[in-house]
């Protein structure tokens, strides 16, 4: 209708809280990184960017890198290639898929942190079950391999209270928790295939499935890929549920699970230090809205209209 | 033409037999993922039945032997034994909904994801609407800007809000929980993209029916994106219900508006050994809601993930 | 070239029995056909004799060698799909390789980016081949382009090219010009039939159009639930159909079926007048089948009807005349000098060219009518 105003009621609260909600603190937090506030202070003082240079010369925050990056380059591949994995197996059995599909999404449904206690527990290194079923393994051919060898002799590692294992269990709990949602997001990729492009692979000579997956599943599954690959890093950035649960206090045995998320948390919350809580928050800003125009780009560049 | 004699195979596909060798293998690997999946949700119900002993020693097979234990806690309130042998299963839910208000932290769980969502469709329901439907100055800048903010992670600005809700001295009240929620630029988008594919005429023939825009929003287009909405609700409410990372900055002092998280977490705080079997019974309970949901309506989760990646 | 011979093909899908013992015999370099409504099995057919699917029975011969169990690559066909099934993501050139690459290329020549190293030659080779077949349909402009980028007369002509590359024994169609439109499939027909003629290769055509049938074919087989019904010259069936079905199927308007009878002295009569005398079969009711073209308006015919309809075409009127006693009306054809006059609700007498009558009998199936050498019968 011509004329009508209706559409400033639409629009307005959504605007109005986009901008209070997702903008502002953007800014908010831009600005705070300059400063050494802390909450209960009257002001901020100006220190330039002092904030930043410690994030990035201080070890502290090198393991704070490391521990993330580690992290992020253990799941995102691994939950991409199982939830894939899993996808094309499902997708080709004649029966129980769906069974199969509902046991691997479990994970992604329930709360992480009551998953991560229970985890905890089943890693514990005296009373926990891996340990105790590694254990069962001792006196067994299973020896000849030397880390379970050592670890009969002496004692199965601490997973979470190891330094050398810490950051890699952790990284284990968030690919259980997290292949599901990407193996139901390819399923539904290899749903959309056209089912002629197959039969023209088979008319053309392929002969193998990998023959068929290279020349019609793979190419056809791009833009979810993408997605996936997207959704998986910006989820895996955000990692805190299990390392706060694990690790109230300090990031792990000497920092080795010592995640960006986490040092917000503990800088901004427990510390009071906001002023290098914005800093790290724009840091980790910066990432995640850079690897999410990446992904737009590279969909609009590659996808092929059938 | 090359020479085709040679290479006869038999057409393994459609002739394989019911239960061929490679059906068998996939079903193994599938199977053997099954048992690292499920581990964890096994444990949880496993411990939640178990008393103490049976937990440190990993004994007792699924539910646990349910033999009457000795409650210490019990006896240091001064009873005599025989008072205090308990059934494992009734101690550890009895002292899960005791120990801490479970009840009060359920609902709080739910008082809060329900109000999230309805915040959300409230908003963003006749704003996609407008982008969709309305022609105005500056809808595309509009869209630019719902564009723009689908990059923000809402977890990655916690901090700013947090000092936000600190200032305006919110924090500890339901309104910190939903607020920072209520704007979901998905949902807009995903709307948005649903109400495109509703034609017009539909819409000018509710305007010569004397609508008006704001009666067409509630009455004509949200009974269309019925489907959607389940889908986005769903996608909401699991996700407002799991969450940690949020309620736990933001409620900092006042137990009585913990959610389902925060309560499980807070039993473990003050957790030791023998509090453990209580602890799962807590865990399982909060689990158990989304995940019955799940199993009743798996269609529409699944659907609600895969429109999510329909961008 | 070699023949192509299906015997005894059956198949069923869950409790539907989509084929019925069908046997089709496809001589080297013929234009062969299948033709019918939608759901009759030609496309099932096709893909059995394609090797996409396994028939339950029966057998698939290609020359002297048994094919049935063979994987279709084996079987050196070529397949040109309803939708094209271009690799969206190869150019045109990439989508025509496929094939070659698949078949003569080893292991080693067929690694993503190392492959071209490898076999340096043979990929020279299959790059000339596809340069060639390109040059025939002549689409080497569209060689660099992707199947999105393409329109989908352009499309259609690459997907014919992927499939002519390899120089199969036969080309399968699968109703490759439906997606078209009207005036580009027209002009397909005649580019489709040319290329076979210079090809002179074995094509096997699936359509639901029964004038492409006609229009393309040496022979054609019209297929109604699972079963062939006729084969034969596509100027045999259309004049000489084997039942009523095929009749009613071919041609175009739908030919004219009317109640009749032969009485005790082998009188053929239809709504009481009689048609041809002495045709020298029993007595029974039968359906006879005129077509539109057979009918001409005839001051002394014995047929009347009042004009409902009139479809000028600009090349040919068709009257549609209600009659007496009929529910549908009769259709006539003639041409618009002759009938400038004629107009709606005019009552009209026709009669029906006697050679050109068909009888079926109860059971559907034609009957053969001794014919008597006369001209009209009024």
């Amino acid at each position: 209708m011509p004329g009508s105003r209706a559409y400033l009621w639409f629009i307005g609260p959504a605007i109005i809280l986009m901008v209070l909600i997702l903008l502002l603190p953007i800014g908010i937090a831009g600005a705070l990184s300059f400063t050494d506030y802390s909450l209960g202070n009257t002001s901020a003082n100006f220190v330039g960017t002092e904030n930043y240079e410690r994030i990035f010369t201080r070890t502290t925050y090198e393991k704070m890198f490391g521990a993330t990056f580690r992290y992020v380059f253990v799941v995102v591949p691994l939950t991409v290639l199982l939830g894939l994995g899993a996808a094309l197996l499902i997708h080709s059995l004649t029966r129980f898929g769906d069974l199969y599909k509902t046991i691997y999404f479990l994970p992604v449904m329930a709360a992480l942190i009551a998953m991560a206690i229970v985890w905890e527990f089943a890693f514990h290194p005296t009373i926990g079950i891996i340990n105790a079923t590694l254990e069962r393994g001792c006196g067994t051919w299973l020896e000849t391999w030397d880390w379970y060898a050592a670890g009969c002799a002496r004692t199965f590692p601490l997973w979470l209270t190891d330094r050398d294992y810490a950051i890699w269990t952790v990284a284990f709990i968030g690919v259980w928790q997290g292949f599901g949602f990407n193996m139901v997001l390819y399923l539904a990729g290899l749903t959309s295939i056209p089912r002629s492009l197959y039969d023209a692979a088979d008319m053309d000579g392929a002969q193998s499935g990998w023959e068929r997956f290279r020349l019609v599943t793979w190419p056809m599954l791009g833009p979810t890929t993408v997605f996936v690959v997207t959704i998986s890093f910006i989820r895996s950035f955000q990692v805190f549920d299990t390392v706060e649960a694990f690790y109230p206090q300090g990031g792990g045995p000497s920092k080795s699970v010592y995640v960006m998320m986490f040092a917000i948390y503990e800088k901004a919350i427990q510390q009071n230090l906001m002023g290098i809580g914005a800093a790290i928050t724009v840091v980790f800003l910066g990432f995640v809205m850079f690897l999410t125009i990446l992904q737009r780009w590279l969909v609009e560049r590659r996808t092929h209209y059938v | 033409m090359s020479d085709v004699g040679a290479r006869s195979s038999v057409l393994s596909d459609s002739l394989a037999l019911r239960f061929s060798t490679r059906e068998a293998m996939k079903h193994a690997v599938l199977i053997l993922g099954a048992v690292v999946v499920l581990l964890p949700l096994y444990e949880m119900v496993s411990y939640s039945h178990k008393a103490p002993v049976e937990i440190m020693q990993q004994t007792g097979g699924f539910l646990g032997s349910q033999e009457p234990f000795r409650d210490d806690f019990c006896i240091k309130l001064g009873n005599a034994v025989e008072d205090c042998m308990v059934n494992p299963i009734v101690y550890n839910y009895t002292t899960a909904f005791e120990k801490a208000p479970l009840l009060r932290y359920l609902m709080n769980g739910v008082i809060v994801t329900v109000s999230i969502f309805l915040i959300q469709v409230v908003v963003a329901l006749p704003c996609a609407y407008a982008l969709a439907k309305l022609k105005f100055w500056g809808r595309e800048a509009v869209f630019g800007l719902v564009l723009f903010c689908l990059l923000i992670p809402v977890h990655a600005i916690a901090l700013p809000l947090y000092i936000m809700l600190a200032k305006l001295g919110l924090t500890n009240s339901y309104a910190a929980l939903i607020i920072p929620w209520t704007i979901s630029v998905f949902g807009i988008f995903l709307m948005r993209q649903f109400f495109m594919t509703v034609p017009d005429d539909l819409i000018d023939a509710a305007r010569m029916d004397g609508m008006s825009e704001y009666s067409i929003v509630w009455n004509v287009m949200l009974p269309t994106a019925i489907p959607a909405l389940m889908a986005f609700g769903i996608f909401s409410v699991v996700a407002h219900w799991n969450d940690y990372f949020w309620p736990r900055i933001v409620i900092t002092g006042n137990r009585d508006l913990f959610t389902p998280p925060l309560g499980l977490r807070e039993f473990k705080g003050d957790a030791d050994g023998d509090n453990f079997g209580p602890m799962m019974a807590t865990a399982c309970i909060i689990v158990t809601p989304l995940i019955v949901a799940f199993l009743l309506a798996q269609r529409r989760f699944i659907e609600g993930i895969t429109l999510s990646g329909m961008k | 070239m070699s023949k192509i011979v299906l015997s005894g093909i059956g198949k069923s899908f869950g409790s539907t029995q989509v084929l019925r013992g069908i046997d089709l015999t496809v001589e080297a370099g013929e234009f062969v056909t299948l033709v019918g409504p939608s759901g009759c099995g030609k496309s099932t057919l096709l893909r059995i004799l394609a090797g996409l699917e396994a028939a339950d029975a029966g057998e698939v011969t290609i020359g002297d060698r048994d094919v049935t169990r063979m994987r279709p690559a084996d079987r050196n066909l070529a397949m040109v799909f309803q939708s094209y099934a271009l690799y969206p993501h190869l150019t045109v050139a990439e989508n025509m390789m496929t094939p070659l690459k698949l078949r003569d290329l080893g292991l080693a020549g067929r690694l993503p980016f190392v492959g071209p190293i490898f076999a340096r030659a043979e990929h020279l080779r299959l790059r000339k081949q596809v340069h060639r077949t390109a040059a025939t349909l002549k689409i080497e402009a569209l060689l660099d382009r992707k199947p999105g980028q393409l329109s989908g007369g352009q499309r259609q002509r690459a997907a014919l090219g992927r499939a002519m590359v390899r120089n199969p024994v036969a080309f399968l169609m699968d109703e490759p010009l439906s997606n078209l439109d009207a005036a580009l499939r027209v002009h397909m027909r005649a580019e489709l039939s040319e290329l076979h003629r210079r090809l002179q290769t074995t094509f096997v055509y699936v359509t639901h159009d029964q004038a492409e049938a006609l229009t393309m074919s040496d022979q054609m087989a019209v297929m109604m639930n699972g079963e062939i019904l006729q084969y034969g010259r596509p100027a045999h069936v259309y004049a000489a159909p084997a039942s009523l079905e095929v009749a009613k199927f071919v041609g175009s308007p739908a030919i004219n079926v009317l109640p009749g009878e032969i009485n005790g002295t082998g009188d053929l009569s239809v709504m009481g007048k009689t048609l041809i005398p002495d045709t020298r079969l029993a007595r029974q009711p039968v359906s006879v089948g005129v077509r539109p073209e057979h009918m001409t308006l005839d001051p002394d015919g014995p047929f009347k009807g009042v004009i409902r309809h009139r479809e000028n075409l600009g090349s040919d009127i068709f009257l549609h005349a209600q009659v007496d006693g009929l529910d549908k009306p009769v259709i006539l054809r003639s041409h618009p000098r002759l009938l400038a006059g004629t107009g709606l609700a005019e009552e009209v007498t026709f009669s029906a060219l006697a050679d050109e009558v068909h009888v079926f009998g109860a059971d559907g199936l034609r009957q053969h009518v001794a014919k008597p050498s006369l001209v009209e019968v009024g």
